[in-house]
């Protein structure tokens, strides 16, 4: 299949139609498996990587865990295809840029991917758009259900599943919420967020997962402890902390339409106008202004802009899209422009007659 | 909020690291200083780090000698790289690591969550296999060819007899129907195949 076929639009999971799809941009449960009878990924050579993917791989195919079941062997994948599938969240930062046999199975929905050769074997990942982690679980119990009946999985009575770094081992589970909080952002809230969060020991971390820095005021809440609780209680101890920070956010959100509506306003308005007329631009820069323009659709402040369509441009103007978008490599420099008359051209498409910024008087 | 290391640049990494005395403690970070800072928590610096604060108290006898039988690694290299060498490890080194696990998992020592279906006790053939792998690569890098193809025809007689006989398993639970619709058999012959 064609990679260059996805390169138009976002996945489904960023639809933004899910639960609380204002606040919450998506869910995500992944599944850390060892085959019992390899060594782990990081200590075998590339003949018995070569093997793992290959029975991965085979299994994997066979599990019918989505109607179409695409596989990307990524050791004959060049750079630009690696970080493309990293910028959609089917595959990790690691895996990309990581050595020897590896690759990736999705769905045609790209709900569900499966790395093969990660730091683990296989890392089964179930991704559900808004607030639907209980989903995202069920979803990915599933696929590891599936797989076991092909594979026989590393485990011990004691210490779980067995994983290669012993931050996983347990349940292999990392569940993870990712959240949109401009205002706690802009208001500074968040540190109040973070502590809390912590004392849940529960982590943050930025766009793409683990190690990224926080862009575009999105963050992702994920358990840290993967031993000694049962799956379920994971997932609830993540859900029970998403409402309360979602009321803040709301809260916060609240406070600054009532208290400064024009400062607000402006922001967002500026942010739209920066994105509409800039002639060079970089990805952090793009996602500052994604930020304050997808809280001014929300808020109703702008109108006739889809949020789908916002969602979608986090994702679309970073580099590998913008390469695959264009068709050719793209120097970093040259990238800004690029990014530049592409965002033009999809915020142009939209314009509405509430745009007006005579017609949001209070 | 600024950097708490530089304190002129504005933190956009905030995580939280475990102090020596076992406390969590927030780090907030510029990207400059974030870069440069060990202790942020990359699963294998979380690791490290993790690692150097129980080495200040806890007494090691001969650190690092022993290597696992199954893949080779000694706790010493595990130690320096984060990551273990195969699922044997977890039992090889279960007493350098349960306090360790501990502190990571804040407590947790036993597993409660799910468990494969299949789970029985067939890790015996499983430890053979990867020890007899080792060895077959040992082989082919010293170009042992002879050694190697023998190796091989033992490696494939196990797997069959793994995939072949679950009641040939001590101590096995029998093994259940497998979940979802049935796996195709795998193609081409290759030695592969499981159950
Ligand atoms: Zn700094
Ligand atoms: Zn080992």
């Amino acid at each position: 299949m064609r990679l260059s076929d996805l390169s138009s639009h976002g996945g489904e999971w960023l639809r933004g139609d899910g639960p609380e799809g204002d606040i919450v941009i998506s869910s995500r449960v992944r599944l850390a498996r060892n085959l019992a009878d390899h060594r782990f990924t990081t200590r075998a050579a590339d003949p018995e990587k070569r093997e793992i993917a290959e029975k991965v791989r085979e299994t994997v195919m066979h599990s019918r865990f989505a109607e179409r079941v695409f596989y990307v062997d990524l050791e004959k994948e060049d750079a630009v295809q690696g970080e493309f599938l990293v910028e959609r969240h089917l595959i990790s930062k690691e895996l990309a840029r990581g050595e020897g046999p590896r690759g990736v199975a999705f769905g045609s929905r790209e709900a569900i991917s499966i790395m093969v050769n990660e730091e683990d074997h296989l890392r089964i990942q179930v991704l559900q758009s808004g607030n639907q982690l209980e989903e995202a679980w069920k979803g990915a119990n599933a696929v590891d259900g599936l797989l076991e009946g092909g594979l026989t999985f590393a485990f011990h009575p004691r210490f779980g599943y067995l994983t290669a770094c012993p931050t996983n081992v347990g349940t292999g589970m990392r569940a993870s919420v990712m959240l949109h909080l401009p205002a706690l952002a802009y208001s500074r809230h968040i540190q109040k967020v973070f502590q809390a969060v912590h004392k849940m020991s529960l982590a943050v971390r930025g766009l793409y997962g683990e190690g990224t820095e926080p862009m575009g005021d999105l963050y992702q809440i994920s358990n840290q402890v993967t031993l000694g609780l049962p799956e379920s209680a994971v997932v609830d101890n993540v859900c029970r902390v998403i409402p309360r920070i979602i009321q803040y956010e709301r809260q916060i959100r609240e406070e600054l339409l009532a208290r400064e509506r024009r400062a607000l306003e402006d922001r967002i308005w500026r942010a739209l106008g920066i994105l509409r007329h800039a002639r060079l631009i970089s990805t952090q820069e793009t996602l500052e202004h994604l930020s304050a323009v997808r809280l001014g659709v929300n808020l109703a402040v702008v109108e006739g802009i889809d949020l789908k369509l916002v969602n979608d441009l986090f994702i679309l103007s970073q580099p590998a899209h913008l390469q695959k978008l264009e068709g050719r490599p793209l120097e970093p420099g040259e990238r800004d422009e690029v990014r530049a008359a592409f965002l033009r051209r999809r915020l142009a498409m939209k314009e509405g007659p509430a745009e007006n910024p005579e017609s949001t008087g209070t | 909020m600024t950097c708490e290391r530089c304190k002129k640049k504005e933190a956009v990494r905030h995580e939280s690291v475990r102090q020596p005395d076992g406390s969590w403690a927030e780090l907030h970070l510029c990207d400059t200083c974030a870069e440069g800072d060990v202790t942020l928590l990359t699963p294998s610096s979380f690791v490290q780090a993790l690692m150097g604060a129980a080495g200040a108290g806890a007494p090691r006898a001969a650190p690092g000698v022993r290597a696992c039988p199954h893949c080779g690694i000694t706790y010493a290299e595990f130690r320096t790289r984060g990551r273990l060498g195969c699922p044997g490890d977890y039992e090889i080194f279960q007493g350098e690591l349960m306090p360790l696990l501990e502190r990571i998992h804040h407590g947790g020592a036993q597993h409660v969550g799910k468990s494969p279906s299949t789970a029985d006790g067939r890790s015996e053939v499983e430890r053979e296999l990867i020890e007899l792998r080792r060895a077959q690569a040992d082989a082919v890098q010293r170009e042992q060819y002879e050694e190697a193809a023998a190796l091989r025809d033992r490696i494939r007689a196990l797997e069959e007899r793994a995939a072949g006989g679950g009641a040939a398993d001590p101590g096995g639970k029998p093994p259940g129907p497998p979940p979802g619709p049935p796996t195709p058999p795998p193609p081409k012959g290759r030695g592969g195949k499981r159950k």
